[in-house]
């Protein structure tokens, strides 16, 4: 396989995880729920909730179709999968994004369990809001991600180094889902 | 009763040994007219409606996909017409399969992505209208599971659409309190539901005492352990719970060791 695979990954995010994915030793497969629409839950309507179900089972047949090829070649990988703040911690308006993230979380856990004999490992990284996306209230960073921060971890997971981390799911949020501070629905604005 | 005039909705309720109809039990046990619906088993749901029936609650049955967003609305809009305005909605219907991870149908993702996240949605957006409609307070209870809080090796669709279920859950809860609607969800350990039939860990005698071995409670949930729960969560009592999952498992996450 390609050794990088990335499939539904934010815009933002694309350039960094390519930078520095560019040389990753092990086929890598990073894939996130797409950029899920927001609104308040009672009014989501049926296509937002259907673009949404395709982001999230896009990226989870991504990585079955990476780990496939993984497994067949014998030479092992790396799965990381993306959530976000608000699988984590609810946020008035974030419910698309959330049922995304969650049911990414959960999925590469137990293809974490399932494929760590294959030598594959695979993890979440909790993406925190980068320019263009949510908000800045409440996070105890003060100011949104630099897309390279998110990289930097993701970069981690896919190195030698991380070879003994599985199932783990590593949030890059600023410190936002320990303390939601924020009020209000910010992203309803 | 606890229940009393409280007008309710269960759906996978069909099967004899299904947690759905512990659920629809304990709520007509506890006062509530409980409508009853699945997409089979027509003759089991319409005997459970008789059963309810004969706890002198009214009841009923109605076929309906709750992955197909028209069945759903049109099941609301019946249930609400026969019984009257909805106050407790318990999406429960749910399926499985047993796959390895890099070998899982899109088939089967399909199916149990449908069944298990989009119908819950469906059913949890159209009840929350629903109660929005008629300004009545209400209480929506989903199914999840205790996969949202461990992960099973060849179920990951299954397991990833219950971490859904979660994270829905929680927006909807705090979305909607504002409202006067609470939503929470339930995660049953094993209950020998015909769901479990397939269950490749659980095919022979052996199976079932090695896992009853990782349960402190030492035996399989009854699906009436499920409907307990459920009821609490739909009671006055429970009027500050929100966003909550109560896991009625015996003990089996926190584990034996
Ligand atoms: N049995 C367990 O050990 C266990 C543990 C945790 C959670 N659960 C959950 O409990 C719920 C009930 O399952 P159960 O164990 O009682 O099994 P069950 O098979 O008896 O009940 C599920 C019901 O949902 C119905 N159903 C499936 N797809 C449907 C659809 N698209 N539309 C409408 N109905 C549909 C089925 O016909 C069935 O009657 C499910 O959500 C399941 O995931 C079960």
């Amino acid at each position: 396989m390609a050794r990088l695979t990335l499939a539904n990954v934010p815009a933002a995010l694309e350039p960094a995880l390519r930078h520095v994915l560019e040389d990753a030793p092990l086929p890598t497969l990073v894939a996130g729920p797409g950029d899920a629409q927001v609104g308040p839950f009672i009014e989501l309507t049926q296509s937002q909730w259907n673009e949404a179900i395709d982001g999230m089972t896009g990226a989870f047949r991504a990585a079955r179709d990476a780990a496939a090829t993984m497994i067949e070649s014998g030479e092992g990988g790396r799965i990381v999968l993306l959530s976000n703040p608000p699988a984590v911690r609810a946020v008035h308006g974030a419910a698309l994004a959330a049922t995304g993230g969650g049911f990414l979380t959960t999925a590469a856990q137990v293809a974490a369990a399932e494929l760590a004999e294959h030598g594959i490992t695979s993890n979440v990284v909790g993406a925190g809001w980068t320019e263009g996306s949510g908000f800045v209230e409440g996070i105890p960073a003060g100011r949104l991600a630099r897309p390279e921060e998110i990289a930097a971890v993701v970069a981690f997971l896919a190195s030698e180094a991380a070879s003994y981390v599985n199932g783990a799911v590593i949030t890059v949020d600023g410190g936002f889902t320990i303390t939601k501070t924020a009020g209000g629905s910010p992203l309803l604005r | 009763m606890r229940l009393q005039g409280k007008i309710a909705l269960v759906t996978g309720a069909s099967h004899e040994r299904g947690i759905g109809r512990g659920i629809a039990l304990a709520l007509a046990q506890a006062g509530a007219d409980v409508a009853c619906s699945d997409i089979g088993f027509e003759d089991q749901g319409e005997q459970l409606a008789a059963l309810i029936r004969d706890l002198g609650q009214r009841s009923m049955f109605v076929r309906a996909d709750v992955s197909d967003r028209t069945d759903v609305d049109e099941l609301i809009e019946q249930v609400e017409t026969t019984l009257g305005p909805l106050d407790i909605a318990c999406s429960n219907a749910g399926t499985a399969d047993w796959e390895a991870f890099h070998e899982i149908s899109d088939a089967s993702l399909e199916k149990i992505v449908g069944a298990n996240l989009t119908g819950a949605f469906n059913v949890g957006q159209a009840a929350a209208r629903a109660m929005a409609r008629s300004e009545r307070d209400g209480r929506i209870v989903f199914t999840s599971s205790v996969h949202v809080q461990m992960g099973f090796p060849s179920m990951a669709v299954y397991g990833a659409t219950k971490q859904g279920v979660r994270a829905l859950a929680e927006h909807m809860a705090i979305e909607l309190a504002p409202i006067g609607i609470l939503v929470n969800h339930i995660g049953p350990g094993w209950v020998k539901s015909q769901l479990n039939d397939n269950s490749p860990g659980l095919q022979t005698e052996e199976d079932e005492a090695a896992t009853i071995e990782l349960i402190p409670i030492p035996r399989p949930s009854e699906a009436i352990d499920q409907g307990h729960a459920v009821v609490y969560l739909c009671s006055e009592e429970a009027g500050y719970v929100t966003g909550e999952f109560l896991r009625v498992d015996g003990g089996f996450v926190v584990g034996k060791y």
